[in-house]
């Protein structure tokens, strides 16, 4: 049964790089769907695959097996303006050229999406008091760290597509400008945007509609937070995640030594990340 | 850089050497005067005229002190004993000592039974670097416009630009070609200082059409830098780049006809040769430039339309191999 609401549908998604021996599988039997209008958030520690998930969403990556439906089309085929105007993407990387000024930058994605020079003005005049952005006419390869991840994401909000894609966008920012851009994407997503959203800030999560604990390439649960955290009995998020960790190797059929390996391997990881949020 | 290259070419090669040592050695023939003289007058030799026989100028020559000797006998013939380890030197010295005897010759009203005619095209003492600078140009041109675009996608790759702008729903062809177009401009710009160091600065003749000669200029930029853009579409590290043009600059230095001619090559290799653009330029450039052909010559057109061909199939197979979707 296919929701018509579903803004995203993926069953079964299966993604990896490489052949033969150097194989790394990726995503592994990822089922997720998001619904129209709602903010999800996708959390997990490097190397979980959120970015590779983000991608194949996008169309950059051809999915191996699996069923996915953005928006109604399948991505990258006809009829699908994704990859295209209808999505907004601001990867992890900075991804700026770093030779054009914060103007610059702006017009020349706005103009990519055929946007009139008036439209992309009024929209940067915008943009740069929202996200507190330094003078327009200042060289991007010349901004902090902040302030650079702060102007990648005014280019994924320039053309307010239908569907937003932030791997990490708040990364570096200080805390009320963060508390001011989830302002923000929650008003939007009111409006009808659709928006994924990856983190390793877990408190931050919990202010998502729904979220996706995702590991070793499959998402290990998913839900609204309240949700996610009642059966447990736990009052954070952090702790859910942590505990559904410890349980999932486990709960897996038919996975092999080495997978279980991995899994340790990555509870590790995560309960190193969430003792830093703890502490943090 | 284009510059700093075609400025050293000129500099370093092609210049008539100076400064030889070389014996004449006088055999009380009648003729050795005005031998003598006619060769002291030369700016490439240094007549040295104390060696005294063949056999001193012999071990002169062995030991390094002279590159030659012309020994003036008295039956009215001559010999010349040359070292001959340096092929320029070697010719350097023939050409003036044949100068030298023609003008006796000519002083006593004879001539050698051999007349040589005023060529059809090029100068009377064709020089090396006549021969040379066409190619040596072609090899520039061809060289900074395969640099300029082979790391084109590399850095895009890495740094994520190439993700956000597929994002926004570019095509291919369209990221490709405006690699080129903005390229293109530097590319100008390069290929206008090449053309006028080598013609203005260091006079080597252009018989032809300057707007010919930078036409075909262009369109070899643009093959290569095409070529260098499907190389960039395929790398996946700026090693990778690396490795697969440092092999290709090689053979086109060797196979294009560039120093030396293509009907010299081996048979079985000379195919290679003429899949190069390189090749089919450099001989499109010396006959543009020694002959002063045109667009109605088929050395001329045939290589415009390879170049042109070799650009739009690498751009195909570049915006075949640069998926949006992976």
């Amino acid at each position: 049964m296919v929701a018509a609401e579903d803004a995203i549908r993926i069953v079964g998604l299966t993604r990896g790089y490489g052949r033969g021996k150097g194989r790394i599988d990726v995503l592994r039997d990822l089922g997720m769907e998001v619904a129209a209008g709602s903010i999800y958030g996708l959390l997990g520690p490097s190397g979980c695959g959120k970015t590779t998930l983000l991608k194949v969403i996008l169309g950059r990556l051809a999915p191996e097996s699996g069923e996915l439906r953005v928006l109604g089309g399948i991505p990258g085929e006809g009829g699908c303006a994704v990859p295209g105007s209808d999505v907004g993407y601001s990867p992890q990387e900075i991804a700026l050229y770093e030779d054009l000024s914060i103007d610059e930058t702006l017009l020349f994605h706005g103009r990519l999406h055929r946007m009139s020079e008036a439209a992309i003005r009024q929209r940067e005049e915008w943009l740069v008091s929202f996200l507190d952005l330094p003078a327009a006419a200042r060289q991007v390869g010349k901004l902090s760290g902040g302030q650079k991840r702060r102007v990648s994401l005014a280019v994924g909000l320039l053309h307010e597509p239908r569907l937003l894609l932030l791997d990490e966008p708040t990364v570096g920012v200080d805390p009320e400008l963060r508390a001011r851009i989830w302002m923000h994407l929650k008003e939007i997503a009111a409006n009808g945007t659709t928006i994924i959203i990856t983190t390793h800030y877990i408190d931050e999560a919990g202010q998502a509609d729904r979220v996706g604990l995702m590991r070793n390439g499959a998402l290990l649960a998913e839900g609204a937070p309240a949700e996610l955290m009642a059966p447990h009995g736990h009052i954070s998020l952090e702790q859910t995640f942590l505990l559904l960790c410890r349980r999932r190797p486990a709960d897996r059929d038919g996975s092999s030594a080495a997978e279980v390996d991995g899994d340790d391997e990555g509870a590790e990881a995560l309960a190193a990340m969430v003792g830093e949020e703890v502490v943090g | 850089m284009p510059a700093l290259q075609i400025l050293l070419f000129g500099l370093a090669i092609g210049g008539t050497p100076t400064g030889l040592d070389f014996a004449v050695i006088d055999d009380d023939a009648p003729m050795f005067d005005a031998i003598a003289d006619g060769l002291n007058s030369s700016e490439s030799l240094v007549i040295h005229l104390e060696v005294k026989d063949e056999t001193a100028a012999r071990s002169k020559i062995a030991s390094g002190e002279l590159w030659g000797a012309l020994v003036v006998r008295n039956d009215g013939t001559l010999l010349l004993v040359l070292d001959n380890s340096n092929q320029q030197v070697t010719s350097t010295i023939v050409v003036e000592v044949r100068e030298a005897m023609t003008a006796v010759l000519a002083a006593q009203g004879a001539s050698l039974p051999l007349e040589i005619a005023e060529p059809v095209y090029g100068e009377r003492d064709p020089a090396f670097i006549d021969f040379l600078a066409p190619g040596i140009m072609v090899m520039v041109c061809f060289m900074f416009s395969i640099i300029l675009t082979t790391m084109a996608f590399v850095g895009e790759r890495y740094d994520g630009t190439l993700d956000r702008v597929f994002a926004a729903g570019t095509h291919p062809l369209e990221v490709l070609l405006g690699h080129l177009t903005a390229f293109s401009t530097i590319l100008i710009g390069q290929v206008s200082v090449v053309i006028l160091i080598a013609v203005y600065g260091f006079d080597i003749p252009l018989e032809g059409s300057l707007f010919t000669l930078f036409t075909l200029a262009l369109l070899l930029g643009w093959a290569a830098m095409c070529f260098g853009l499907f190389v960039s579409s395929k790398a996946e590290s700026e090693f990778q780049a690396m490795q697969v043009i440092m092999p290709v600059m090689f053979p086109v230095l060797l196979l294009s006809g560039i120093l030396w001619p293509v009907e010299g090559i081996p048979l079985i290799l000379q195919p290679v040769s003429w899949a190069l653009p390189t090749t089919w330029s450099a001989e499109a450039f010396r006959s543009i430039m020694i002959r002063g052909w045109g667009l109605e010559h088929s050395v001329v057109w045939k290589a415009f339309l390879y170049n042109a061909g070799f650009a739009v199939a690498m751009l195909w197979l570049a915006a075949r191999t640069l998926k949006v979707r992976e």
